[in-house]
């Protein structure tokens, strides 16, 4: 059975299902509590298992991530959060020379399963230092996962996966998908972290996008058939570890991919992801330049314009899409 | 210390050699400037002197074998290095040649000859960047023709692989794509026409006849200067548009003067040929219309269109293998007899194999006179880069109606092959009228 | 039982002094190695500092946990490690404590509650608050003991969680070995307040600085602060006030202090301390102190012996750990 929940609902039943399966799954961070979280995500939840397991914190973002690899490390299963991807520039230390390192160092000796949920993106007005996007940073952190979802079903799945997972966990949740809703199974049920996913099948372009971006990559891709272009979205899920491998198939098939995400450009996942189909026997069916469509290399403006301007929208991706299937026709 | 012997580069545009024999064998002892071996390149033989004396030794390239220029080919080792040179693998340097481990590393695996390498290290220890250096310098000698002419290609790596696959030459495609880049459409539709039987034609009009039956002819690749025709040749009829112009011209007067000036010419040491007063007529026709003086070259994806200030003349000769085009340089201030004996000189040397690199190239127009043999008139493939060439039938006597009643007249046939890309119809036929009327009316030449 | 000796048996007592006294063979020993060659990167040497560590994991149970600092080696003696398995960690070998992955600077030991030295100043300050959190949530009557330096006080991580573990009550000691200097910078320039105990004061929770060259004064202060922190107390900040005799790192010119510092320090030298109050109480004679020394330099020769005999990791295991 499934029904339809939003993004944010989504989010919040599997961390009440996880907290009701799992007495060492506890909730920390800044106004989770009462308040339900900045974005109210994890509303009635402080209500339901009580100030013990869901803690609000002072505004300390670098012990956040502190208690979550201390407790992890002990025995426990921290859901921590960020309250927006910005703040995690605090908490970096933590999460990346201990939470990351901690296993390795130790030898192998020790556990550290976390999942630290933060919100990103733009697209709320929030300007510059309240809608980063900064999950390229930590795929380039060997020991951290990172998991993006792009829809209410996913969302559910991944993050129970997350939690479920003996590792630290970046699960970096979009404000702007958090309304979005669609078909969410009831129940527990996990989606392996790893797993890239084709949303919509086509032959003559692959669009490889992430998040926010699957959705508009998937609105693109109706236009585009009404004109008789056939978009294949792929959606990664996981950035790390990356399942690399239907992502190839799909350029072998299609020999012309796009890569759309909102952070910037320069030094952004997408640059990874070019790469490593570059390197890979997809390289020989390419029939075009692989191309990437990213956000602009400034920092998120407050105007509203200038805002939607700096973020791919899918007009930009039907564009883009129409000109790389032209070229090579 | 060992001394290299390199595949010399004997003229600006060789990049390659192919060994015709070795004079000296491994082990034996040689002294400086004596004949190690024979090279083929791409227009002439040569002779490859020993660098230093010694003991030959290391010998990498047999007879046959094409070698782009500078590369090591063998070396010449001091008597008391050889057991120790024996001893080593052949890809570790000489004795006394500083490397560090990662230098090492980087020539064994790109073939770069440590030897030629100059260390920028410490006490001259030649590190990566060192062989960095050299490879980059190696480049653009070691890459085969055909491959840099691949690369010159703009094609996706599908169409690559597609081409790769079916045995395309991609360079003969047309791209469909941005800037002319061939997409793998552009490969499967020459795919598609060659499974209509378009290519099989075609090969059978070049007499291309794969398997006849009850035959076991062996093919032999080819090689040398043959090679360098065959690629040139068709590079040429692919890329240029030919046009052709075809004009008679009475030889009368010329006949009259060679007569008056013969022994004055040979005096000088030349022979007053019919290919000397052409020759003449076509410097100072060219003078008068450079357009045709000119190269069209290929300058990374843009075409460029050179005019010469000076007349360089290219004259064809046929030699036993093949055929050889000397180049009279500033062919325009030459008179006559200083013509006809550079002419005579560089054909004689030219059937002997005594040209250097530097008389075989360089032309700016080219003239190929087949007049010797009953040939009426024929047409010329563009010598690249050069954008117009003269072919030259044979002299013979033909009625002329001088408007009363025939007469006996020596006529011969002349026809200029343009390159369509940069000379227009009128333009050729310019300078043709002018040649017409230079040889047959021949004083003007003295304007 | 003397006074003066606490609840400390005189077997607990020899025990103490012969874990204070295999910390700086371990630690002398492994100068030696380094300068030999055997060893590489480099290493934090605790000499002058063994009674702050011994003092504070005295007053512990074995199941209660510490985090350790990049200055650590005594600290994962005196909690209960065995220096063979150090020492082949100290080689980088396959049998060292972390496998030849981690070294000096993260010399762990699971099983007796050390979760790692950190190369990070501070580093294991904000996770100790995890630790409690954890103890706390699991109704454990464990404790966790955080080292750190007086360097790490000046972290902003610092007070991120004695806040936190002080607005939570959290089972945590903060213990701070104060050894004067954090590489070059004396905590006289770096901090204004007279005893760094004093910051505690900011956090509501009690603070008290100590002899940290007096085992018995680290030990009482440290089992105060445990058994607040085991019956609900929350947290305790301790200033163990020391002097390390080694320069920061192998690549320390000491140019920041004098000799006749050093010197005046080394004449407070903890071990020779608790041995002279042992021998004067009659606890130990020169021959039990001459043993000891005999068994600890055997201890560390075998270690050595271990360490050396031991396998190198098998370079395909190379990605093993990073994910579990």
């Amino acid at each position: 059975m499934s029904r339809e929940l939003t993004y944010a609902e989504a989010v919040r039943e599997a961390i009440d299902l996880a907290m009701a399966r799992d007495e060492r799954v506890f909730l920390v961070g800044e106004d989770v509590g009462v308040y339900g979280g900045a974005f109210g995500v994890t509303d009635g939840l402080y209500q339901k298992y009580g100030p013990e397991r869901v803690r609000d914190t002072p505004i300390s973002e670098a012990v956040i991530a502190g208690v979550a690899t201390g407790a992890a490390l002990t025995g426990m299963r921290p859901i921590a959060e960020i309250q927006f991807m910005d703040f995690i520039t605090l908490s970096m230390e933590q999460l990346v020379l201990q939470a990351a390192k901690l296993r390795f160092m130790l030898g192998g000796k020790v556990q550290v399963p976390f999942v630290l949920r933060t919100p990103a993106g733009a697209g709320t007005g929030a300007a510059a230092q309240h809608s980063e996007s900064l999950e390229n940073w930590f795929v380039h952190v060997p020991g951290l996962k990172v998991v993006m979802p792009s829809t209410p079903a996913d969302a559910k799945g991944l993050l129970l996966a997350s939690i479920e997972d003996p590792n630290p966990v970046i699960f970096v949740e979009h404000k702007l998908l958090y309304r979005t809703k669609g078909a969410v199974p009831e129940g527990y049920y996990t989606i392996p972290l790893s797993q890239t996913e084709v949303k919509r099948p086509g032959r003559d372009l692959t669009i490889v996008a992430t998040s926010l971006m699957v959705v508009r990559a998937l609105e693109a891709a109706e236009r585009l058939a009404k004109e008789g272009v056939e978009v294949e979205v792929v959606d990664p899920r996981t950035l790390k570890p990356l399942d690399a491998e239907p992502i190839i198939r799909s350029v072998c098939k299609t020999g012309r991919v796009l890569i759309v995400h909102e952070a910037c450009k320069t030094g952004g996942f997408g640059g990874e992801l070019a790469a490593v189909i570059a390197e890979s026997e997809a390289f020989d069916y390419l029939d075009a330049p692989i191309r990437r469509l990213a956000g602009l290399d400034i920092p998120v403006p407050y105007n509203r314009e200038l805002e939607r301007r700096m973020v791919p929208q899918v007009e930009d991706i039907v564009d883009a899409a129409r000109r790389l299937v032209k070229e090579a026709r | 210390m060992a001394t290299p012997v390199i595949m010399p580069k004997f003229g600006m545009a060789q990049e390659e050699g192919t060994i015709i024999r070795w004079l000296k064998q491994e082990g034996e002892r040689v002294e400086k400037g004596e004949t190690l071996l024979e090279v083929q390149t791409d227009k002439i033989d040569m002779e490859v002197e020993a660098p230093a004396s010694g003991v030959l030794t290391d010998v990498r390239y047999g007879p046959d074998a094409t070698v782009p220029v500078t590369t090591v080919i063998a070396l010449i080792a001091a008597p008391e290095e050889v057991a120790a040179a024996e001893a080593r693998p052949s890809s570790a340097p000489s004795a006394g040649v500083r490397v560090s481990p990662v230098a090492q590393r980087m020539a064994a695996a790109t073939g770069v000859d440590l030897t030629q390498v100059t260390g920028s290290g410490p006490q001259g220890r030649i590190v990566k960047s060192d062989v960095a250096g050299a490879l980059q310098a190696q480049a653009p000698q070691r890459a085969q023709p055909q491959e840099d002419e691949t690369r010159r290609v703009r094609a996706t790596p599908a169409a690559r692989r597609l081409a790769r696959e079916h045995g395309i030459a991609l360079a003969a495609l047309t791209g469909s794509g941005p800037q002319g880049r061939i997409q793998a459409a552009d490969v499967e539709k020459a795919l598609s026409s060659e499974k209509r039987g378009e290519r099989r034609e075609k090969e059978e009009a070049i007499g291309v006849q794969p398997g006849t039956p009850g035959e076991t002819a062996v093919g032999e690749p080819l090689r040398g200067k043959r090679r360098t025709i065959a690629s040139r040749l068709s590079q040429s009829w692919q890329n240029a548009p030919h046009i052709f112009l075809t004009t008679s011209i009475d030889l009368t007067r010329i006949d009259a003067l060679t007569k008056e000036l013969a022994d004055d010419v040979e005096a000088a040491g030349g022979r007053l040929t019919l290919t000397v007063w052409i020759a003449r007529a076509v410097a100072a026709a060219l003078q008068r219309h450079p357009r045709l003086n000119a190269w069209l070259r290929l300058d990374g994806e843009q075409l460029v269109y050179t005019q010469h200030e000076s007349v360089h003349l290219g004259v064809a000769v046929a030699v036993e293998d093949g055929l050889l085009v000397p180049v009279v340089r500033n062919a325009e201030t030459l008179g006559l007899a200083a013509l006809a004996a550079r002419i005579g000189d560089l054909s004689a040397r030219a059937r002997t194999g005594q040209l250097t690199p530097d008389e075989v190239s360089g032309g700016s127009f080219t003239l190929s006179n087949l007049g010797m043999y009953p040939v009426e008139h024929f047409t010329a493939i563009l010598n690249p880069p050069e954008v117009a060439i003269l072919a030259v039938g044979r002299a013979q006597v033909q009625p002329f109606w001088n408007g009363a009643a025939f007469e006996p007249r020596r006529m011969m046939q002349v026809t200029l092959s343009a390159d369509h890309r940069v000379i227009d119809g009128a333009i050729a036929a310019a300078f043709l009228a002018e040649l017409k009327r230079l040889l047959e009316e021949p004083a003007r030449l003295l304007l | 039982m003397n006074q003066s000796f606490a609840d400390l048996s005189p077997e607990r007592l020899r025990a103490l002094l012969h874990q204070m006294m295999l910390i700086r063979a371990f630690e002398e020993a492994a100068e030696q190695l380094y300068l030999q060659g055997l060893i590489h990167g480099t290493m934090h040497l605790s000499v002058g500092q063994e009674a702050s560590a011994v003092g504070a994991c005295a007053a512990l149970r074995p199941d209660d946990y510490i985090l350790s600092t990049h200055r650590g080696h005594g600290h994962c003696i005196a909690k209960g490690a065995r220096v063979d398995l150090m020492m082949a960690e100290f080689f980088g070998k396959e049998t060292g404590y972390c496998r030849g992955r981690g070294g000096s600077m993260h010399m762990a030991d699971v099983e007796t509650g050390n979760l790692g030295a950190n190369g990070i100043v501070a580093g294991g300050v904000p996770m100790a608050a995890g630790v409690g959190l954890s103890i706390q949530m699991q109704r454990q009557d464990r404790v966790v003991l955080v080292f750190f330096g007086d360097g790490a006080t000046n972290e902003g991580a610092f007070h991120e969680s004695l806040n936190l573990a002080a607005i939570w009550n959290l089972p945590v000691i903060y213990f701070c070995e104060n050894n004067q200097y954090a590489m070059s910078m004396a905590i006289t320039r770096a901090s204004k307040v007279e005893k760094l105990s004093d910051r505690a004061c900011a956090y509501g929770i009690p603070g008290v600085t100590v002899d940290g060259n007096d085992l018995l004064a680290v030990y009482c202060a440290t089992k105060e602060a445990v058994e607040r922190a085991r019956s609900g107390g929350g947290p305790t900040l301790i200033e163990a006030q020391t002097y390390r005799w080694k320069g920061h790192s192998k690549s320390d010119k000491q140019r920041y202090r004098t000799k006749e510092e050093v010197k005046a320090w080394q004449e407070r030298d903890p071990i020779a301390r608790l041995a002279q109050k042992m021998l004067e109480a009659a606890l130990l004679t020169e021959n039990d102190l001459q043993q000891l020394q005999a068994d600890v330099d055997a201890e560390i020769a075998a270690a050595i012996e271990f360490a050396k005999a031991s396998p190198e990791p098998d370079p395909a295991t190379i990605f093993e750990g990073v994910y579990a």
